[in-house]
């Protein structure tokens, strides 16, 4: 099988490249990395605290609309937070703390929620009128613990019931103090739930917000090794594969092969595929590793990572097409690596311009006859040209979708999320991607061939 | 039937002519050798039998059916002048590759290689990178791909370039045995002295024309001249032999005799025995191909080797 000396061939030129061994490395310390990162579920406690304030400012709000308690804020303490049942997990136990309610007015303090210091920090001699100490106590009345229960329920979306009963012994003069308690929540695993990361097997803690699981893998399997990672990969093997046609096509190796009873276009597109060949191994050892490392870490196996692997090597076949045009034209490594990026650089910038100015402006604005021209000329290269950027939010968007299926359990949930998607990403298709990229790859190697089987060399 | 034909071969390349209706036939078994000077149109030559180059007119056939197709090209040998093997291959791999593309059998093809590789002295270095070979060692490599799959012609551009005195006499020793076995060998060199021992058949190509061809033997041999030496310390009768009409020239301590028509060299012979002169050296005088190369050449365009001009654009 002549077609599989040649891939051998062309394995054999990729091992003999030292850029290779390079971008091995780079793979593997990308996956010893994902794989060395742990997720420790986080417990109730940080999860709870950034949502009071927007409890409190709800709380605030109301105490604004209505005149007996206009000027009254609030500031939120917690404490003797508890979880109930340590044995379960964050998300399956309950939970209890102690909620108070410091009560100031406007004048004896600036807006607490927006200057939160403690109560001992707040400056002497706070001005208290008949008026103020009204409103406080209005205040006070209004924080009933049905109210207070409410709210809260509101705030804590994931929580499933909200207890609130007053604690007495807490409250001070110008103080509503609560004992909460907070009974289960809607999740009903590990992967809906929030994690922070961990490097180095827990040794190096990553100052990140908290994020789901899910979030974190689309995070990382996506924007960090699909977005970040690829591009390296992929600006790095145009390099490397942009020698190899005009290696072969060089005076003196040319003539050996054509004296082969091979025709020209089974040789070129023999080593065009040796030349994809090449972009698999890359993107399948770095795919399947961090597909493996995050599915071990998370528990998520999202094999929407492992579509990556086809969908970056046909990407890649864009550029390669392109760079084998230039080399059976000039035969230059050079010129073709130049070519490449010069394509690669425009349908990244028309990738993005489109998506800005056209399927965000079309909708947004009338269309004017200037603007008009725009999207007629933008539409016509988007069209004709490959849909680089498109294949790339495309595969976000079946990143997302199968992380979504994985993790979203209520089926409500689930449907709404992939509407969203839906509406996010409606304005792309597989079909219409692959069919005007695969057209140019076709169109771009069909004239390589064209040209290299009626070449004299 | 010729194993290699060509009628009225021609190669334009824009305005320049590289072949001028060359026409050329090499029988079964012959070792042939294309001579002229760089430029003069070999490789062209050789690249169209091949199909590497395509003919502007003209034909060509090669074992019977039209040159430069997969199933000629299947049958045939060829080492480039200025091959470059790539570099990431073993010798054994290199061969390996080529054979899958000749479509040798997998099974045949390490013990082929083994052979191929022991016949140009290369078994050694087998499983070594071409990159650390040495350019003799290349053109060896080069000569053992062009044999590996035992084709029945053998095109050879410069095959001891870069080789030894040894080595060039160890591969002039395997195209005789490859001869022997009935191979037909098309050799394009510039090294007269060898084409001279091994070629059966030459042809001598000037500017894309085929100035002389014929065989060895009839084209060095040079009628009417014979070397004629006598014992150390004897002295040739240089009038007497002057006086039976030869024309003499001094080479050395030999002379040169010119015979004009009709007459023999017996005469002299006669003469010297008469005189009681030891005759130690009588040899009809052939010129070198290298001679007849360059005479050639400069009867076909005195002052020579100037190239056509670039066309401005």
């Amino acid at each position: 099988m002549k077609i599989l000396a040649i891939l051998k061939d062309s394995l054999r030129e990729t091992l003999d490249v030292k850029l290779f061994y390079v971008l091995a490395g780079i793979s593997v310390l990308a996956i010893l990395f994902v794989a060395s990162t742990t997720y420790r579920p986080e417990p109730m406690e940080p999860q709870v605290k950034p949502l009071l304030g927007f409890v409190t400012f709800a709380i605030i709000n109301d105490f604004q609309s209505k005149a007996e308690t206009r000027g009254v804020f609030a500031r939120p303490e917690v404490s003797d937070f508890e979880q109930l049942d340590p044995a379960r997990e964050p998300w399956e136990s309950d939970h209890r703390f102690t909620l108070t309610f410091d009560l100031r007015t406007e004048r004896g303090n600036d807006n607490p929620f927006f200057h939160p210091k403690p109560a001992q920090e707040q400056p002497e001699g706070r001005v208290r009128t008949e008026k103020d100490k009204q409103a406080v106590e209005a205040a006070k009345a209004k924080l009933a613990p049905d109210y207070v229960r409410r709210v809260l329920k509101d705030g804590l979306f994931f929580v499933k019931e909200v207890e609130v009963a007053p604690a007495a012994a807490a409250a001070g003069e110008d103080k509503a103090a609560f004992e909460v308690t907070l009974k289960g929540t809607t999740f009903k695993s590990r992967k809906e739930w929030f994690h922070k990361p961990r490097l180095f097997f827990g040794a190096l803690e990553v100052p990140v917000p908290l994020m789901t699981l899910a979030a974190i893998t689309q995070f990382v399997g996506d924007w960090i090794i699909g977005g970040f990672g690829t591009s390296v990969i992929m600006f790095l093997s145009i390099i490397m594969t942009a020698s190899f046609l005009p290696t072969m096509l060089g005076k003196g190796t040319i003539d050996l092969l054509l004296a082969k009873p091979i025709s020209r276009t089974a040789l070129l597109l023999d080593k065009f595929l040796g030349g994809l060949l090449f972009m698999i191994l890359n993107t399948a050892f770095i795919m399947v590793g961090i597909w493996l490392a995050l599915g071990f870490q998370t528990g998520l196996w999202t094999h929407a990572l492992l579509l990556c692997v086809p969908i970056y090597t046909f990407q890649f076949a864009i550029f390669y097409s392109v760079s084998a045009l230039i080399a059976v034209l000039t035969r230059s490594a050079i010129v073709a690596i130049l070519g490449t990026v010069v394509l690669w650089v425009l349908l990244f910038a028309l990738g993005w311009t489109h998506w800005v100015f056209i399927e965000r402006g079309r909708d947004a604005k009338p269309q004017e006859t200037t603007q008009h021209w725009a999207y007629v000329g933008y539409d016509a290269a988007h069209t004709v040209l490959p849909r680089y950027k498109d294949i790339d939010w495309l595969t976000t968007r079946a990143i997302k979708e199968d992380l979504i299926r994985q993790t979203l359990s209520d089926e409500a949930d689930r449907e709404k999320a992939i509407k969203d998607l839906d509406k996010e990403y409606g304005a792309y298709s597989w079909r219409g991607s692959l069919i005007a990229s695969g057209t140019f790859i076709a169109l771009m190697v069909g004239l390589a061939c064209l040209r290299f089987a009626t070449k004299d060399y | 039937m010729p194993v290699i034909e060509t009628k009225n071969l021609v190669k334009q390349y824009g305005k320049i002519e590289a072949l001028k209706g060359v026409s050329l036939g090499v029988e079964k078994g012959q070792i042939f050798g294309l001579l002229g000077q760089n430029g003069a149109g070999k490789t062209t030559m050789v690249k169209i039998l091949l199909g590497i180059t395509k003919p502007s007119f003209g034909n060509a056939l090669m074992l019977g059916e039209p040159a430069g197709t997969a199933a000629v090209r299947k049958r045939v040998g060829y080492l480039p002048e200025d091959h470059r093997f790539p570099d990431y291959h073993t010798a054994a791999s290199l061969l390996d590759f080529y054979g899958s593309l000749l479509e040798v059998p997998s099974a045949g093809k390490k013990k082929r290689a083994a052979e191929v590789l022991e016949m140009v002295g290369l078994k050694g270095r087998m499983d070594y990178k071409v990159r650390t070979y040495s350019k003799g060692m290349k053109q060896r490599l080069g000569i053992a791909q062009a044999l590996f799959h035992d084709p029945e012609v053998i095109f050879l551009d410069e095959p001891t370039d870069g080789v030894d005195p040894l080595g060039r006499r160890e591969i002039r020793d395997l195209l005789g045995q490859l001869k022997d076995e009935g191979k037909t060998i098309f050799l394009n060199s510039h090294l007269l002295g060898e084409v001279e021992l091994i070629c059966d058949r030459v042809a001598i190509l000037d500017k894309g024309e085929v100035i002389r061809q014929g065989t060895m033997a009839e084209l060095t041999k040079q009628r009417g001249l014979y070397v004629v030496g006598l014992a150390p310390g004897q002295e040739f009768p240089r009038a007497d032999v002057a006086a039976l009409g030869y024309d003499l020239t001094s080479d050395g301590e030999k002379w040169e005799v010119g015979l004009s028509d009709g007459q023999t060299i017996d005469p002299i012979v006669e003469l010297l025995r008469d005189r009681g002169l030891k005759l130690r050296h009588l040899a009809e005088k052939r010129q070198t191909l290298e001679d007849l190369f360059i005479q050639t050449v400069e009867a076909a365009e005195p002052g020579v080797d100037h190239r056509p001009r670039r066309r401005r654009r």
